[in-house]
């Protein structure tokens, strides 16, 4: 499999300047014809005081795992084992001393040394379409503006157009979209189609299962149809192309450069040998039952696929976690494909040394409530909920803050989305700071009261 | 229908007094002094007086506008602004060999007479007043609140505004109608705008300036504007106060549906374990709109639930489970149903949220509900104040929803007709006089102030007459110069030298798309019904790809992979360009032996225009090249709907 040549949009990043020991006004001076206007003043304020973060740019790619519909922190990884709010959930030990997490991780816990866990996010979001959109562009929804999701930044600062593959891919999603930075950074949308273990934990039946054998296809519209031959196709854009020549000539020729470089990115996209990727089903049974042969299991096998041919940013939906009944059993249920899931990736990516060079985000919607519905589930909860992240720079093998007894509120280390979003882009090299205008409206790429979570990164 | 309770005198001296500091944005002379005059002269004339203000400053820019377009390229033109189709092969036929002079006129009149005017109209302003496209509904997310505007009560809306449009209701008075609306969405179809946005009053109050005052007022939603140094952060929680006592509640079905599926789902669950039911119907925590709804623990919440006489619905305890079903599907379609109504903010119900949030803090129970109480009760105590205006505006014992309603649509607030007329302006011409056609702002200066202040003064004379206005952008030369451009340098767009090259939207691509290659009338020789069926499958294969999201009209021509694809080999597309039994192609290639002929019926019905020797020459040598088959005929034809000349309105 061939290696995309990456284009380094951003060679030196402001804060590898200042590690290399340039005082902040040379600085200031080599970055300002990068054309940050606003990037001046208050991020230098900062950190001529803050020490240098180290691990900051290692990561290359990202995948996103995404767990719709919001994560109950209290049965996955802040179980409250010994109180009436933790329920029944066990608690296994975990290869990081001293901490524990729910008993239905069994692989996760094996792999908690290359994982950094963070137990005191805090957002303000109960509403899932409000939630989603605030945890992929860490911005609150906002009737003019559509922000960017993090795959579509992540695509935009560190991917290529030229590229054959699209350089955000999201498996089963999109959780969120381009926003302001338009179509060519949309996400391009995979299904996987495999069955869902947890397919009775669903309940309710409100969501579509498939089936083993009813699948659709992986990308849509992929293939040329019955009696269209590569030929053919190719002489029907070549007159195209003739049309639109003609056209433009003495018009606007927006529409005609900016229609050939879509049919040039179908084309490519449909020609490349790199295509094959999509189709994990070409893996061995042994890998396919390693990852879970579910919906999930499934996505993490595509992303490992993804990621192995360079894709900036895979995102992983999973769906079913908005657990208001049934809660114990349902989440239970979710944890054995989650566990499987990103256990497989995350020691494939060890494996193949991919893993220093690929942060993977662990995240939902919000947590749950810790009081328990009469129906056995608990309601949403973005006050106190966990995520984690690894590879990339972070640092291992570490839980960051803390919840009270019950998992209700965070009393140590809280942890926003804006600073969520402050540390991928200090994992990634971006910039938090760089401006982006929407309708002339200064945006800049994290917001402000964003601050990386340095004990992400610290030794 | 809602109640009309406005009475135009009883506003004018109040209103007046709060307008000051509003007046400063609109610019300009004021809209009362040229109201005689305007009403005098008639679209025509008005039309020359713009084009005399649009050449004054070409000729100062030393720019040569654009020659007059053609027939072919007018008529083209003016269907899709209009009424968002492509004419018929026999329309521009018509059209070109009809030797009036005056029959651009006539066609202008006769598209405004059309039902399909009104269905077009109604489509442009429910995507300006909800960020949605009506295709994408139930389609995808589309983001908070668009629940609320999907299914019946998107119809609702939709048809709400199609019958404004084809009365020609002045304007003001269904604006009016929409801010003030009360009732069931599923019943009374002007609810649509503020259920779409009740979700959040702050995006109810911003969106109401945005859509109506052409003003982006939400910068000042978390802090003091950055530029408009007079925005402040407390003039927001002014304008979003008018929506303080606004009640947006789920339909009574609702509780009932949730209850049933409760109830299903746990008989389901006892069939599969054996174990015992719940003993409680409890748990209702989907985060609905009312904080009230997911409060309390269960045994009080029976006990609430009867005192306010919301029985549990008895007879559906006894249902077999195919009837449940068949009951569920029913209530389903109502679940997004809201009823719409003011309540009376007194002082007793601002003390009863603060005691409700009290008890919700201290049960632990923070999150969305009580963030929700808290913004109740906040907005509930805030005195509504116009935007800009130096007074407060409470009246006590008038509805403030029907204060702001007034204010917004009173014939001396400078903005409303500014922005409307500067937002049609846009749509026939590519850009605003303000553009961003929804921001105005001391930053964003108008290109001809004395255009927007000619249409305005005209428009609000002749009773804010939508027709008449699109009559009069129309009517100018400038709006019927050629989209061509010989000279060196593109001119600007809102220097409107020329007219501009625009990306079709959804809408527009699905009317052009079915109508050129025929698949029009094979729709409509089926059933009705069918027809719709079909129509709404393909136009949602179609949003998928190509809907602008939030309804923001693309500025520049994009296309995403999905979109190359789905056009190479998606189905809908090899069905268009199919020569099939019954097809367009195969009925042409019956009809027409000669290539020549077969390529000139295909120019006129893709591009409504005949082709050029040349274009007749190389469509002919490209065909016979692939074989001069059927085939060959499909390959034309997927070139020319994919072309930019087809896929643009210029």
């Amino acid at each position: 499999m061939s290696r995309r040549k990456r284009k380094q949009k951003n060679p030196i990043s402001r804060r590898q300047l200042l590690g290399y020991g340039l005082g902040a006004a040379a600085a200031a001076h080599l970055i300002a014809p990068l054309g940050r206007p606003f990037a001046g003043a208050r991020a230098f304020a900062d950190e001529e005081a803050a020490p240098v973060i180290p691990n900051g740019g290692k990561a290359k790619q990202v995948v996103y795992l995404f767990m719709n519909g919001g994560a109950s922190h209290i049965e996955t990884f802040d179980p409250k084992p010994g109180t009436a709010e933790g329920g029944p959930t066990r608690t296994i030990a975990t290869a990081t001393k001293g901490v524990h997490i729910a008993s239905s991780l069994p692989q996760l816990a094996k792999r908690m040394g290359d994982i950094c866990l963070v137990r005191g996010m805090s957002t303000k979001e109960g509403n899932h379409e409000r939630a989603r959109y605030l945890m992929h562009t860490g911005y609150a929804p906002n009737p003019t503006v559509t922000h960017p999701s993090i795959g579509s930044l992540l695509s935009h600062e560190l991917g290529d157009l030229e590229a054959a593959l699209p350089d955000y891919i999201a498996i089963n999603g999109p959780g969120a979209r381009a926003g302001f930075l338009g179509v060519n950074y949309e996400p391009f949308t995979l299904r996987v189609n495999a069955p869902r273990t947890d397919a009775r934990a669903q309940g309710q039946g409100n969501r579509r299962r498939f089936g083993r054998g009813q699948s659709r296809a992986i990308v849509e519209n992929l293939e040329s149809p019955r009696g269209i031959s590569t030929k053919r196709r190719d002489e029907r854009l070549d007159f195209l192309a003739k049309l639109n020549d003609g056209f433009s000539k003495d018009r606007d020729d927006g529409a005609k450069k900016a229609q050939a470089a879509m049919f040039e990115r179908a084309r490519r996209l449909m020609d490349t040998p790199q295509n094959t990727s999509f189709d994990y089903t070409q893996e061995s049974a042994e890998t396919k039952a390693r990852y879970g042969e579910t919906q999930f299991g499934m996505g993490c096998l595509l992303a490992r696929r993804l990621i192995d041919e360079g894709v900036s940013c895979v995102e992983v939906n999973m769906g079913g976690w908005d657990t208001h009944d049934d809660g114990f059993n349902r989440v239970t249920a979710l944890n054995t494909d989650l566990d499987r899931g990103a256990s497989a990736l995350l020691d494939d990516l060890k494996a193949s040394g991919k893993l220093d060079e690929t942060l993977v985000v662990w995240v939902g919607d919000f947590g749950r409530t810790p009081r328990i519905a009469a129906t056995g589930g608990r309601g949403h909860y973005p006050r106190a909920w966990s995520m984690w992240m690894a590879g990339g720079g972070i640092q291992g093998g570490r839980v960051i803050g803390k919840t009270d007894r019950t998992g209700a509120a965070v009393t140590e280390r809280p942890v926003s989305q804006t600073d969520l979003m402050a540390s991928i882009a200090h994992a990634t090299g971006m910039e938090p700071e760089k401006v982006f205008y929407s309708n002339g409206r200064p945006i800049s790429l994290v917001d402000e009261s964003g601050k990386v979570v340095k004990e992400l990164f610290e030794a | 229908m809602t109640t009309r309770t406005r009475t135009r005198a009883t506003t004018g001296l109040f209103f007046l007094a709060c307008l000051g500091g509003f007046l400063a944005l609109g610019a300009g002379t004021g809209v009362a002094e040229e109201a005689p005059k305007a009403q005098r002269q008639t679209p025509q004339q008005l039309a020359k007086t713009l084009d005399a203000v649009i050449d004054a400053k070409l000729e100062s820019r030393d720019v040569r506008a654009a020659p007059r377009s053609d027939d072919a390229e007018f008529l083209r033109r003016l269907y899709l602004d209009l009424i968002g189709t492509v004419p018929t092969v026999e329309e521009v036929e018509a059209f070109l060999g009809d030797r009036s002079p005056t029959k651009r006129q006539k066609k202008i009149e006769e598209l405004l007479a059309s039902d399909a005017y009104a269905d077009h109209w109604s489509v442009v302003w429910f995507k300006a007043s909800t960020g949605l496209s009506p295709a994408a509904r139930g389609v995808r997310g589309g983001g908070q609140g668009a629940r609320y505007i999907s299914g019946k009560a998107g119809e609702m809306y939709l048809g709400y505004l199609s019958e404004q449009m084809s009365q020609n209701t002045p304007y003001d008075e269904w604006v009016h109608d929409l801010i003030v609306a009360e009732g069931r969405t599923d019943e009374n179809g002007a609810t649509g705008f503020i259920a779409r946005w009740s979700e959040n009053t702050n995006n109810l109050a911003s969106a109401t300036a945005k859509t109506f005052l052409g003003t982006r007022i939400q910068c000042a939603q978390c802090h003091d504007h950055i530029y408009e140094e007079k925005w402040k952060q407390k003039d927001f929680r002014g304008m979003a106060a008018f929506f303080g006592n606004l009640r947006t509640e789920r339909a009574p079905e609702y509780r009932q549906f949730q209850q049933l599926r409760r109830q299903m789902e746990q008989e389901r669950q006892k069939r599969r374990e054996g174990a015992k039911a719940p003993d409680a119907m409890d748990g209702d925590s989907e985060m609905g709109m009312d904080g009230e709804m997911d409060a309390s623990g269960s045994s009080d919440k029976a006990k609430k639930d009867k005192r306010r006489g919301r029985d549990a619905y008895p007879g559906m305890e006894n249902m077999s489970p195919a009837e449940q079903r068949e009951m569920l599907q029913k209530l389903r379609g109502t679940a997004n149903v809201l009823v719409v109504s003011d309540q009376a903010t007194n002082p007793r119900a601002v003390e009863f949220a603060r005691r409700r949030l009290e008890q919700r803090l201290k049960r632990g129970q923070g999150g969305q509900g009580a963030e929700r109480l808290k913004e109740r009760m906040e907005l509930a105590a805030t005195t509504p104040k116009f935007w800009m205006a130096s007074e407060a505006a409470d009246i006590p014992g008038i509805p403030r929803r029907l204060l702001l309603a007034r204010w917004i649509t009173s014939n001396d607030n400078p903005m409303f007709a500014r922005t409307v007329v500067n937002r049609y302006w846009g749509h026939f011409m590519g850009a605003g006089i303000v553009d961003p056609v929804d921001d105005f702002s001391s930053f964003n200066e108008p290109s001809h102030p004395e255009i927007l202040d000619a249409l305005a003064a005209d428009f609000v004379a002749n009773g804010y007459d939508l027709k008449r206005l699109i009559r009069t952008i129309v009517s100018t030369e400038t709006y019927q110069r050629t989209s061509r451009w010989t000279d060196e340098d593109e001119p600007e767009v809102q220097h409107f030298a020329k007219a501009p090259v625009r990306q079709l939207t959804t809408e527009q691509l699905y009317h052009a798309l079915v109508r050129a290659t025929g698949m029009e009338r094979r729709l409509d020789r089926t059933s009705r019904r069918n027809s719709q069926r079909i129509q709404q499958a393909i136009f949602a294969a179609f949003s998928f790809v190509f809907d602008d999201d939030e309804g923001v009209e693309a500025q520049d021509f994009e296309g995403s992979i999905p979109q190359g694809l789905f056009l190479m080999n998606g189905r809908l597309m090899q069905n268009a360009v199919s020569a099939g039994r019954g097809s367009m192609l195969s009925t042409l290639m019956r009809a027409e032996r000669k290539p020549g002929d077969r390529v000139e019926y295909l120019y006129l019905a893709l591009y409504g225009r005949k082709p050029t020797a040349n274009e007749k020459s190389a469509a002919v040598r490209f065909v016979s090249a692939q074989g001069g088959d059927h085939q060959a005929y499909e390959d034309i034809l997927w070139a020319m709907l994919n072309s930019a000349e087809f896929m643009t309105n210029h």
